[in-house]
């Protein structure tokens, strides 16, 4: 219990050190704090998988042990865990041949949540959302969900995709207009 | 793209008709009218509602697998930290620094003068076994001595001619013969 509470107080870095000396509790510190919004990100990153998901999350997780030597304590730990899942998820999309999988997927997901949809109400706005990620690239996606998802602060975000604050700002906002433009669509095709 | 936060904040709070002047101004560089941004601010609502709201916790089975794979590669992981393990500029200096002059002293001893012992060689007879019997046994060492060395030495003139003394000669065969003959005659 005393040795729990202590591993609270430690900053991601000191738990990152410990967990690489070999200290389970430091590791499980780690999943604890971050296992719940990884996978999250996965879940709405790989198709709304769960399965997919929980795989992912496990692989991230010894990524970051084998990876460990290429952190540097200087900059944040959750800045680098997340560059890590969204290559993870880079190199699934580019893995599976993407426009043609994708596009089913997307179909696919669109039946798995249908209760969902129906519990929030929200069919217009499922649909438009669905279809307005399934055009955008894997980057964009990530940025979009990064920031919903998990609200993440800008810079974080630009840090983890690797392009300039301003740039994910412009796209979030370009993205934003667009899901607009869709749901006023979607709203006067449901008043037809 | 400076104002975007106060827009987000702005879509997420008020309605166009609760903006003051000052925040028309900030939606303004980005909207035009006041429908851009009713509509925008829908969006804005709908992605609220929808993201943020999923509650996911991953299965005890997913810790599980971690911990397996970890404890299966954490000895591996381990050995490998210290050759990670990058060391601060100061202490890798002062690391140098410390095997230098440890070098150095160890060194200077050997180069010192005082130390040096010069160690007379003993002589050593080694003792060698013959495993066959040699052909030739040499016993004894014989000492040839030079005679006519001895003789010059004795005799007071070299080319003295020697004459024979009468006492010294000794007699022959046909001689002692009739010395015999006379012995036997006399005891007749």
């Amino acid at each position: 219990m005393l040795l729990r509470k202590s591993m609270k107080s430690l900053s991601d870095e000191a738990l990152m050190n410990k967990a690489c000396g070999g200290n389970e509790r430091a590791l499980e510190e780690i999943y604890l704090r971050y296992g719940r919004s990884l996978l999250r990100y996965f879940y709405r990153m790989l198709w709304q998988d769960m399965n997919k998901a929980e795989d992912f999350l496990h692989d991230l997780f010894i990524k970051l042990l084998e990876k460990s030597g290429q952190f540097d304590p200087d900059k944040k730990f959750s800045t680098w865990m997340y560059s890590i899942a969204h290559n993870m998820c880079k190199n699934e999309y580019r893995k599976l041949t993407f426009r043609a999988s994708a596009q089913n997927h997307f179909n696919g997901h669109d039946r798995v949540d249908e209760s969902i949809t129906s519990k929030m109400d929200h069919d217009a706005f499922q649909k438009a959302l669905i279809n307005m990620l399934k055009e955008e690239d894997e980057e964009t996606r990530t940025i979009f969900i990064l920031r919903h998802e998990l609200e993440m602060p800008f810079a974080e975000i630009g840090e983890v995709v690797h392009c300039p604050e301003g740039t994910v700002k412009s796209r979030l906002f370009y993205l934003k207009k667009k899901l607009a433009a869709a749901l006023e669509h979607y709203k006067v095709i449901l008043e037809k | 793209m400076e104002k975007y936060e106060k827009l987000e904040q702005l879509l997420q709070q008020y309605s166009y008709k609760e903006l003051s002047a000052e925040d028309k101004q900030v939606v303004q560089q980005f909207v035009h009218s006041e429908e851009a941004y009713e509509s925008l601010r829908h969006a804005a609502q709908q992605l609220d509602a929808h993201f943020g709201k999923l509650e996911l916790t991953p299965g005890p089975q997913v810790w599980r697998r971690i911990k397996k794979t970890w404890e299966e590669d954490s000895a591996h992981v381990r050995s490998n930290h210290w050759v990670k393990t990058p060391l601060p500029a100061n202490v890798a200096v002062l690391l140098l620094i410390g095997v230098g002059s440890l070098c150095w002293i160890g060194g200077s001893r050997y180069t010192s003068t005082n130390q040096i012992s010069v160690r007379p060689a003993a002589p050593q007879a080694d003792t060698v076994y013959i495993a066959t019997k040699p052909d030739t046994v040499v016993r004894e060492r014989v000492i040839y001595v030079e005679r006519k060395s001895q003789f010059a030495r004795t005799l007071p003139v070299a080319n003295t001619v020697l004459q024979d003394h009468p006492a010294s000669k000794g007699i022959n065969m046909k001689e002692k013969e009739e010395l015999e003959k006379l012995l036997v005659s006399g005891s007749r």
